[in-house]
């Protein structure tokens, strides 16, 4: 059962272990404890893989067989790995200098020519029959190297595709993704019916498709993505200097989306110069709305006028040490970003004390800043 | 560990050497498994019956338990304001209870029908993937244990087996309950999908020779059926349970309304899902039925085309009607007008089962045996609660009836009533099939009358309490709302307890049956019934290669007409009986056949994924553990050759010209 | 002979159980929650449309008990010839698809309309926001010219009842704090869900003064069954008091009283969580309560006017004594704004019930207030937890809220 390599490294892995027993019993030094535990480990590792790949020379445990074995003679066939193993082991050094990346992409390159180099040493020496060991070799990797092959080809296409995506334009977005699906389709259906074409066309086509979209994701990444405005939902934010006239840019196309429309509880439109709100279920433009306490309420700004303009609520302030000397009021306030004709975006308000609190602020309100002539939207809180 | 085959004789001879090296010794360190008998022949096996019956008892253990569960919600509601469970308990009760009779047995039971008959039915030797169809069944069994550990590790899922977000989020169901059932439907999903695609395969590529589509047994058509709805359908609830798991575990705001989620969202996965689900509960309970009817009114089902197609259209329309679930939801009145119309637009195909079960009746020669009965009482329960479910499907109506106990009742009428009577048709029907025994009609008819006087007491009076407006899903009811007079809520609840345990009652007659039977029940014949289709073309139960030969298939229910012929006349006589048809079979019988050899790896496979589960929940290191479980089992599993080497047996088999059939008991 | 014939009675019993649904239950008895005794045009409009499809699904289900029964008594194997072999009848299984196909065109048809005539928002009379939390719902009146002569001026807010005018139409815009609840009162409306996040409109109207009972109906956590609602509707001179009522401006109680001790224990153990309207701590300054600080939902009741109420808890448990209950509840609708306006008065608070509350809530309802276990709503309860009371706190508290009229 045990070859003689492997008893070799048996007789090691257990001499290193008593080694390691003794001299932690003996001195109990951490290093030298280290060196013996890793040398047991080492050991028992090379006894492994000896063991399992039987010496590389299955016929060790028949000596007479040798003479006779073709597999025993057999010239090793051409092999691949050394060299990108030799090429692995080159760019360990290059990675310590320019960066951690090449490192890993070192150590993995080493990794699978290590596993394909002996896999593919110990299959030729399997039998002696060649046909046979070649097909050992595939049955042993191929259901590690087809699920990785796989997925590394077809995150590599994804990848590729979403950095597409991101490149083009809002708008070219999804006649790209409809062409692409539909040419997926079309080709689908093509090569389903037509049962007797070519097999190169089919290689080819697919070839040809994988190509492309790879580099046009490659090209894509290098210009890298669109300019994407910033998100449309207003931040929370502490200071009133955030929620001046001053303009900023955001997104418009966003705040029509599906979702968001149907969570609102009002929509304030800027129309003619004035403010007024349309609220769910009530009938007719309103000038004060009431919403309630401790609750995300869903305010969406929509700007019927000319010009940028931002809404900004007003929910009084928060005080810090009240009744101290060094009481500070945080005004409480929330804005949308600037709004350009016909334009819309949310605005998220949560008022966490009732307008009655005086004290705080109260009366709340909604306000366009540096536009005083459109008046306010008053907002009550129960 | 079998890693790879051996050099076959040729290959051998081309090396010419005398001296051969054989890799023979020096590969592999376990062999492969090959014993057909004692516990190992059951835990690798690939049979389809083997697993099939595995399937059959683990689904009704689960169905057992989700029966406790139910009989514990029952006696907590029995009388008002009652203390018998904690809030907690109950809502704990409820969600599992649901889970388990959905996921753990209905649908793990109509696999086990499935499993043990389509290939039979289809005069096949097994499935398509019979790996596969092991590995399917593990992950069932393992994700089913997994889910029912939660209740001692910190509490079961306490919300509901809809799980509605947010209340899912671990602020609002802080214990590990709805991590164990997010993950465990996960791993039972992955029973679901690869048993679909290993039937779908299977049905349409391994049918006898002669066997038509529209010469293919009922019950086959409507398994058909259900494995392309769940292949549809499991892939949206894994989605929603995957998006879940990450919400608990790593932070995922996919239901977070705070930072801008939608809640409707799970509701829209949850149903999408959902509904096509209760027809993958129902449908093959049809096909049992479908099967039965013919067979004890001696006339073939009527109107089989539209039995199929009707079939089949539930099987689109199920797609259109997810919404109704989500009528009070806020959809809009849009949506729910045409949620309404597509769900009454469901209840015609439904309508032609039902009128082609009473029309099969219709100038039969009835056998009222216990499949015959339980057959009957299906077209009368599920007609119940297919009404009750026509008047869920006008909209405003069901605004007052949703999520209270009308909507439990209807549900249970159709699930009860409808899928579990179905399955213990099939019980009946097939046991002499299966175990070679019949099961007593005598123990069998009160079976029947308990279960239907049961369900009728339990689930009956739920309608009365739905419209008296009782809602679901409440650890309590108080006295205040109950009303008085005929209708009030008090008696009817009891009444309804007091049937839950005559329901219990008759299920326990049945597990009386199969043990008094087991013991010293009288060996079936092999044709009991005077059957119609190809599983009873053989011996009861049925070998391992399931046919001697394969039988050419000349029409539908072809065993009936080798038995009977019209005469001149156009009158049915009897020409040959289950001997002289068998005798035919067996001077046919193959020489070599060729069967799928047991497999380690299915079972360890599946083995590692409650360890990734249990890993995410409690200690991500243990879900690297269960990873390489999972790899090495999938490692394993594709270097092993599907069939067996001759020298794996002990003593090995010679080849030659022994059969598959002869090595593997060798 | 006698098992078809038990076989036939046994049929019977669910012919008898949905057809006699269809005809019985809307007249039998008392229950709160019928959903088939209407007080409302929306709940009339629903009760209409569906007593068709129960009496067809009756019908339906007689006939195929009668078809199978008759299969069964006249098929059974009487040692008959052998069947014939048909395979079915094409025209008679068309026939029986096209007939329940009309069938359902003709339920289809005024279903579709009533589904629009229930989503109308157009015909507004008073708008009330609901928002459902665990376990209990607020209800807040918007600033309007609606509801009652002269519109609302300040925004009211209150939990447990709803008051509504009677006759009016009300739409309701219902969302919710945490996880979704579903609005139902079964005689005035069917269920509309509170989605947070979103807000959702139902329809609400009642013919007449009096209490119509609903119930949380989608399961919402822990303590689902103890989230229950009521509608009050009052004739309109008595909601025009209430509302007066509500706005009225804090009275502080004089000092020395019971409820002016009572006060300041408020103050020190409530006030965290529960707003009073109007107090004021010693320096002057209104004391404004914030549970957005202490509770998960964000929320706590209003208690300002407690004693304008009937039930506390989410409508869970009775401010009022079994009697005075039973006397409110079966007023004439003419008398019914008048009592149910009285609030609760010494001689009817039922004190038993809320001393119990008081001493230890999650007791009698079952709420996430273990202090040692808050870590996922970042140490907020959820629900009122135990504040630990002496008996004398309780008491002046007791007093002090006996006086929130």
């Amino acid at each position: 059962m045990f070859t003689t390599g492997s008893k070799l490294f048996l007789g090691g892995s257990v001499l290193a272990f008593a080694g390691t027993l003794i001299y932690s019993g003996i001195h109990g030094g951490p290093l030298g404890t280290i060196g013996l535990v890793t040398a047991t480990i080492v050991f028992a590792f090379l006894t492994g893989i000896n063991f399992w790949v039987r010496d590389s020379n299955v016929s060790s445990m028949d000596t007479a067989g040798i003479e006779s074995s073709p597999a025993a003679h057999a010239a090793p066939g051409r092999s691949m790995w050394p060299m990108i193993g030799g090429l692995g082991l080159a760019l360990i050094p290059v990675g310590l200098v320019v960066g951690r990346a090449i490192t890993w992409l070192a150590v993995i390159v080493m990794i699978i020519a290590t596993v394909e180099w002996m896999v593919q040493g110990w299959s030729e020496g399997a039998s002696s029959d060649p046909v046979y060991n070649a097909g050992v070799r595939k049955r042993i990797l191929h259901p590690l190297e087809l699920p990785i092959l796989g997925a590394v080809g077809l995150g590599l296409i994804i990848f590729s595709f979403s950095r597409i995506m991101l490149r083009l334009p809002k708008a070219g977005g999804p006649v790209v993704f409809g062409g692409i699906g539909a040419a997926v389709l079309l080709f689908g259906a093509l090569f389903a019916t037509k049962r007797n074409i070519a097999r190169s066309l089919v290689v080819t086509l697919c070839t040809v498709g994988a190509v492309g979209i790879v580099g046009a994701g490659v090209a894509s990444a290098v210009a890298g993505p669109r300019h994407v405005t910033k998100h449309e939902i207003a931040e929370k934010t502490l200071t009133v200097d955030n929620c001046t006239a001053d303009h900023t840019e955001a997104d418009d196309h966003s705040s029509r989306a599906i979702a968001g429309k149907s969570n609102l509880a009002a929509t304030i439109v800027l129309e003619n110069g004035k403010l007024h709100a349309d609220v769910i279920g009530v009938n007719g433009a309103q000038q004060t709305i009431t919403i309630p306490r401790s609750n995300d309420s869903y305010i969406r700004f929509q700007n019927k006028d000319s010009g940028k303009v931002r809404l900004v609520a007003n929910l009084g302030y928060d005080l810090i040490n009240p009744g101290a000397s060094n009481e500070v009021k945080v005004p409480d306030v929330v804005c949308t970003q600037a709004v350009t004709k016909g334009g819309a975006q949310f605005l998220i308000v949560n008022p966490p004390r009732p307008s009655s609190a005086t004290k705080f602020g109260a009366p709340y309100s909604f306000t366009i800043p540096g536009l005083d002539s459109a008046g306010s939207i008053a907002i009550e809180v129960p | 560990m079998a890693i790879a085959e051996r050099p076959l004789t040729p290959a051998l001879a081309r090396s010419g050497g005398s001296a051969l090296v054989t890799p023979s010794s020096s590969l592999g360190v376990f062999r492969r498994p090959v014993s057909t008998t004692g516990w190992r022949s059951w835990v690798f096996t690939v049979d389809h019956k083997k697993l099939g019956i595995m399937y059959g008892v683990a689904a009704f253990v689960f169905f057992i338990i989700g029966g406790c569960e139910a009989l514990m919600i029952r006696l907590q509601l029995a009388v008002g304001s009652n203390k018998i469970l904690s809030a907690s308990a109950y809502n704990q009760m409820f969600t599992m209870h649901a889970t388990t009779m959905v996921f753990l047995f209905v649908m793990p039971m109509a696999a086990a029908f499935a499993n043990y008959l389509v290939p039979l039915q289809i005069g096949a030797r097994d499935v398509a993937f019979p790996r596969i169809n092991a590995f399917g069944f593990w992950c069932f069994l393992f994700g089913g244990i997994f889910l029912n550990t939660a209740w001692f590790l910190g509490g079961a899922a306490d919300t509901g087996w809809f799980a509605y977000a947010p209340n899912t989020s671990i602020a609002f169901s802080p214990s590990h309950g709805v991590d164990f059932w997010s993950l465990g439907l996960q791993i039972t999903g992955i029973a679901s999908l690869t048993g679909a695609i290993n039937l779908i395969v299977t049905i349409l590529n391994m049918r006898a020779p002669g066997m038509s589509l529209m010469k293919m047994p009922i019950f086959t058509w409507m398994i058909l059926v259900v494995q392309f709805l769940l292949l549809f359908a499991i892939p949206v609830i894994t989605v929603a349970l995957f998006l879940l798991t990450f919400q608990r575990n790593f932070g995922a705001a996919f239901f977070t309304v705070g930072k801008g989620a939608d809640p409707l969202l799970w509701q829209h996965l949850f149903w999408i899902f959902g509904h096509p689900e209760v027809y993958i509960l129902i449908l093959p309970s049809f096909g049992i039925v479908s099967e039965v009817l013919p067979v004890f009114a001696r006339k073939p089902l009527f109107g089989y085309k539209f039995v199929v197609f009707s079939g089949a259209a539930i099987g689109f329309l199920g797609w259109g009607v997810w919404a109704h679930h989500m009528f009070a939801s806020g959809l809009g009145p849009i949506s729910v007008a045409v949620f309404s119309v597509s769900t009454m637009a469901i209840a015609l195909p439904t309508g032609v089962k039902i009128v082609n079960w009473t029309m099969t009746l219709w100038g039969g020669k009835l056998h009222f045996t216990v499949a015959m009965m339980f057959a009957i009482g299906l077209i009368i329960e599920f007609t119940i609660g297919g009404l009750s479910g026509v008047t869920h499907a006008v909209s405003p109506s069901d605004t007052q009836q949703t999520d209270t106990y009308y909507v439990v009742a209807h549900f249970h009428y159709v699930l009860f009533g409808g899928a579990v009577f179905g399955l213990f048709a099939g019980f009946y029907y097939w046991w002499p099939k299966v175990f070679g025994k019949m099961l007593s009609e005598r123990i069998g008819k009160w079976n029947f009358w308990l279960m239907v006087i049961g369900m009728n007491l339990t689930f009956g009076p739920m309608h009365i309490l739905g419209l008296q407006g009782q809602p679901r899903r409440m650890e309590i009811w108080t006295a205040a709302r109950a009303g008085d007079g005929f209708f009030n809520g008090a008696f009817w609840n009891l009444v309804s307890t007091v049937g839950s345990f005559i329901l219990a009652l008759g299920i326990f007659m049945f597990i009386l049956n199969v043990f008094t039977t087991t013991r010293k029940g009288a060996v079936a014949p092999a044709d009991p019934w005077d059957a119609r289709s190809l599983e009873w073309m053989t011996t009861s139960p049925p070998q391992e290669h399931n046919f001697d030969s394969i039988p050419t298939v000349h029409a539908l229910d072809e065993f009936f007409h080798r038995k009977y012929e019209e005469n001149d006349a156009g009158d049915l006589t009897q020409v040959a009986n289950y001997d002289d048809v068998m005798t035919e079979i067996h001077t046919k019988k193959d020489k070599h056949i060729h069967l799928p050899a047991p497999s380690y790896w299915p079972v360890v496979l599946a083995f590692g994924l409650p360890i990734i589960a249990y890993g995410i929940i409690f200690e991500h290191l243990l879900a690297v553990g269960g990873a390489a479980i999972v790899f090495l089992g999938a490692f394993g599993w594709a270097l092993e050759p599907s069939v067996a080497d001759d020298s794996d047996y002990d003593p090995p088999a010679d080849g030659g010209e022994s059969t598959k059939e002869l090595a593997t008991v060798g | 002979m006698t098992t078809v014939r038990s076989r036939a009675r046994k049929l019977a019993l669910p012919a008898a159980v949905i057809g006699g649904l269809a005809l019985l239950t809307g007249c039998a008895d008392h229950a709160p929650q019928n959903t088939w005794a209407p007080a409302g045009e929306n709940a009339r409009d629903i009760d209409n449309l569906q007593r068709t499809p129960f009496a067809i699904a009756g019908v339906v289900l007689v006939i195929v008990i009668a078809v199978v029964g008759y299969c069964i008594f006249k098929f059974r194997d009487k040692g008959q010839a052998m069947p014939k072999q048909s395979h079915g009848k094409p025209a008679l299984e068309i026939a029986l698809t096209i007939v329940p196909a009309l069938i359902l065109v003709g339920i289809g048809i005024p279903t579709i309309g009533t589904v629009m005539k229930l989503a109308k928002t157009s015909d507004t009379q008073c708008v009330i926001n609901v928002t459902g939390q665990q376990w209990w719902w607020e209800y807040d009146y918007p600033v309007q010219s609606g509801c009652m002569p002269g519109g609302i001026k300040e925004p009211i807010v209150t939990s447990g009842e709803m008051i509504i005018p009677a006759g009016q139409h009300v739409l309701l815009r219902i969302s919710s704090r945490d996880v979704i609840h579903s609005f139902w009162i079964p005689r005035l409306n069917g269920k509309r869900d509170a989605v947070p996040g979103r807000v959702q409109t139902l329809r609400m109207q009642a013919d007449q003064p009096g209490i119509y009972d609903g119930q949380c109906t989608e399961f919402c956590g822990l303590s689902h069954a103890y989230m229950r609602m009521e509608a009050v509707s009052l004739d309109s001179a008595g909601f025009a008091t209430w509302v007066g009522n509500q706005l009225a401006a804090y009275t502080a109680p004089a000092a020395g009283s019971a409820a002016a001790t009572g006060e300041t224990t408020f103050i020190s153990q409530c006030s965290r969580c529960h707003q009073v309207n109007g107090v004021v701590d010693s320096s002057g300054n209104p004391i404004i309560a914030r549970p957005d600080l202490n509770v998960y939902s964000g929320a706590a009741p209003n208690l300002s006017h407690l004693m304008s109420r009937t039930t506390f808890a989410g409508a869970s448990f009775d401010l009022l004594t079994p009697d005075c209950r039973k006397n409110l509840r079966d007023a004439s609708a003419a008398d019914f704004s008048a009592l149910y306006l009285k609030g609760v008065t010494p001689e009817c608070l039922d004190t038993v019930q809320l001393k119990q509350w008081l001493r230890n809530a999650p007791a009698k309802k079952p709420m996430y207030a273990d202090p040692t276990k808050l870590g996922p709503t970042d140490n907020k309860t959820r629900g009122m937890p135990n504040l630990h009371l002496t008996e004398d706190q309780i008491s002046q508290i007791v007093a002090y809220l006996t006086v929130r009229h």
